[in-house]
């Protein structure tokens, strides 16, 4: 398969990481034309020791490095476009970056430090004022980019957890068509994941164009149902400082719970509201989500399997 | 064979100091560690302990001008380690970090090592304030930012770089790490507020560098990870102007680690006593 020469990049796996939307416009891509990553000079001759992991989001081929250690957990960010998707991660990193603990367990390591400091950066005071992190562009990928966090549970099991960084483009055609083209990143994720948060955008919700994002959220929600088996979602309503109308609100709620009755709900917001008269803070809200995500139990997925061609056959491994 | 433990730290961690404030130690012969017969290699040095006994800063420490020396020294009962200081520059570590590789040399002092001093300038490691700890009033209408650069956080920065030490040594983290030791050396502890300066290593390490606290905490055994404080000057020194406490006491007289406890010594070489107990 085609590489890009690139270390950092997982393209076409997942996007590119110089955040062009088609390969053939990088110029890591062009420089490393009719060559794979493994051949691209980029490489000593085999005195170096390779880290197996680039450190941005991972793409299917680091998987195996990871899950031939133990089971990860997969949990499944889903939902429109704009949502929050990003900024439900991007404010995770930070409050694991000023507490050390994920859930109560002390942080073990990451794989994708790189990739969560790409957007945590965004919610930090540093040069510039805190922002929302870019969207997560579409591009050509196959599969999502994960960044990966590892805790220490209390027993001293190491616990792995990856999260999808998806984008939202890809849930909405899957909901839409389950055999779209173009919604293979989000069949990928759907068959694979733990777990599922799909994103409510009460922004939205609350805006001119809420009939058809009730209608596009409805239909998430339904093929969610339709596709989970028994495995556990949670309906994340984002912006929750942004009132909706109960109207809204109880449509959306009941076409979840007539397909998930045990679905659960969160409310978040980077800045503090009110819920009914309780007052929560914004990173409590952040909090309670993570917290759920990594006690989801974890689902066994298949890894690619690692393969190795040449023309020579006593250097062919994985092909037989 | 002797124990060899590897003294690591990015530029401007206060490595050269230090270096030049132990050897100042074991050359007097008055401390719990000593050099067994003559120091191999002065090389880097010698102008360092110049610089000081004229009570100035040395200058930086360029990344190619970096000579590695191994310094072999004894405790009080005869046990011997040795001290290795390799060539390491900032730069060394950002080429590890873009080519996604650690070079031969590297990976043969990681394989052959024992025990891992790593240094950090404590100063320079805090939390960055964010939206959580500093709320913004109207961040709902701020623009997406574009593709913009950043720098890896600190803690993120000195995680990853032990996360590659941990593989090239072939120590998976499903268990914790019970050899390689490992010791975190907060240095420059003088340019701390008062109120932390005052506070136990492994406190202000929570404080300054939680991901990184929890991070050693989840992967080494308790008794395997230290975190000491160091002061290898005691007080700031310029390049340019003298200080004359130094030039009529002697550097021997300035510097001091904080050991796990908080309490202060200016005896440098006894922070590698707890390595020397396990060898």
């Amino acid at each position: 398969m085609r590489e890009c020469s690139y270390s950092k990049c997982n393209v076409p796996d997942v996007s590119c990481y110089m955040g062009e939307n088609v390969p053939s416009k990088c110029k890591y891509w062009q420089e490393g034309a009719g060559a794979s990553s493994d051949s691209g000079g980029t490489r000593s001759a085999g005195t170096e020791a390779l880290f197996p992991w680039s450190g941005t989001a991972m793409g299917t081929g680091e998987l195996a490095f990871l899950t031939s250690r133990g089971e990860a957990r997969l949990i499944a960010i889903a939902g429109a476009h704009n949502a929050g998707k990003t900024t439900l991660l991007a404010a995770w990193y930070q409050l694991i970056g000023r507490s050390g603990s994920i859930s109560g367990n002390p942080f073990a390591g990451s794989f994708t430090l790189e990739g969560w400091e790409a957007v945590g950066h965004n919610l930090r005071w540093q040069g510039n004022r805190p922002s929302f992190p870019p969207h997560t562009s579409s591009g050509a990928g196959r599969a999502p980019g994960m960044l990966h966090l590892s805790h220490r549970q209390s027993d001293g099991e190491l616990c792995d957890v990856l999260f999808a960084d998806s984008p939202g483009e890809w849930f909405q055609r899957w909901a839409v068509d389950k055999d779209a083209q173009d919604a293979e990143g989000a069949r990928w994720l759907a068959t694979r994941a733990s777990s599922f948060l799909i994103t409510a955008d009460c922004e939205v919700l609350a805006g001119d164009k809420r009939g058809p994002a009730r209608s596009a959220l409805i239909n998430l929600i339904r093929r969610i149902g339709t596709e989970r088996g028994n495995r556990p979602v949670a309906l994340v309503w984002t912006k929750a400082d942004i009132q909706i109308s109960d109207t809204m609100r109880n449509a959306i709620r009941e076409a979840a719970r007539l397909v998930m009755p045990d679905i659960v709900e969160f409310c978040t917001s980077v800045e503090g509201f009110e819920q009914g008269s309780v007052k929560v803070s914004g990173a409590d809200s952040m909090r309670a989500v993570l917290n759920w995500s990594v006690a989801a139990p974890s689902r066994g997925f298949e890894v690619r399997a690692p393969q190795l061609s040449d023309g020579d056959p006593f250097f062919n491994y994985g092909n037989a | 064979m002797d124990a060899r433990i590897l003294l690591l730290g990015e530029s401007n961690v206060g490595k050269t100091h230090f270096g030049g404030q132990l050897l100042g130690r074991l050359n007097q012969e008055q401390g719990y560690l000593r050099m067994v017969g003559s120091v191999g290699s002065l090389a880097g040095y010698e102008e360092v302990l110049n610089a000081l006994n004229d009570g100035r800063a040395a200058q930086h420490t360029g990344a190619s001008q970096y000579i590695e020396s191994t310094w072999n020294v004894v405790d009080p009962d005869g046990m011997a380690i040795n001290l290795v200081w390799p060539d390491y520059g900032g730069e060394q570590v950002k080429a590890i970090r873009e080519r996604r590789a650690m070079p031969q040399a590297w990976r043969e002092r990681v394989l052959d090592s024992d025990a891992w001093v790593v240094m950090v300038r404590v100063h320079n490691m805090q939390v960055s304030d964010d939206i959580f700890s500093r709320p913004i009033g109207d961040l709902s209408s701020a623009e997406n930012r574009a593709h913009d650069t950043f720098e890896l956080s600190e803690q993120a920065r000195l995680v990853e770089f032990l996360q590659w030490m941990l593989f090239v040594k072939g120590k998976g983290q499903l268990k914790a790490v019970t050899t390689p030791q490992l010791m975190l050396v907060l240095s420059c502890w003088d340019e701390l507020p008062e109120q932390e300066a005052s506070m136990r290593p492994s406190t202000v390490l929570e404080r300054r560098m939680p991901l990184v606290a929890a991070f050693l905490r989840s992967n080494w055994e308790a008794d395997s990870v230290k975190v000491l404080g160091l002061s290898a000057l005691e007080r700031p020194l310029s390049e340019d102007s003298r200080d004359n406490d130094y030039i009529d006491q002697g550097p021997e007289q300035f510097g001091y680690i904080v050991d796990e406890l908080g309490n202060r010594s200016k005896d440098l070489t006894l922070m590698f006593k707890p390595f020397m107990r396990a060898g």
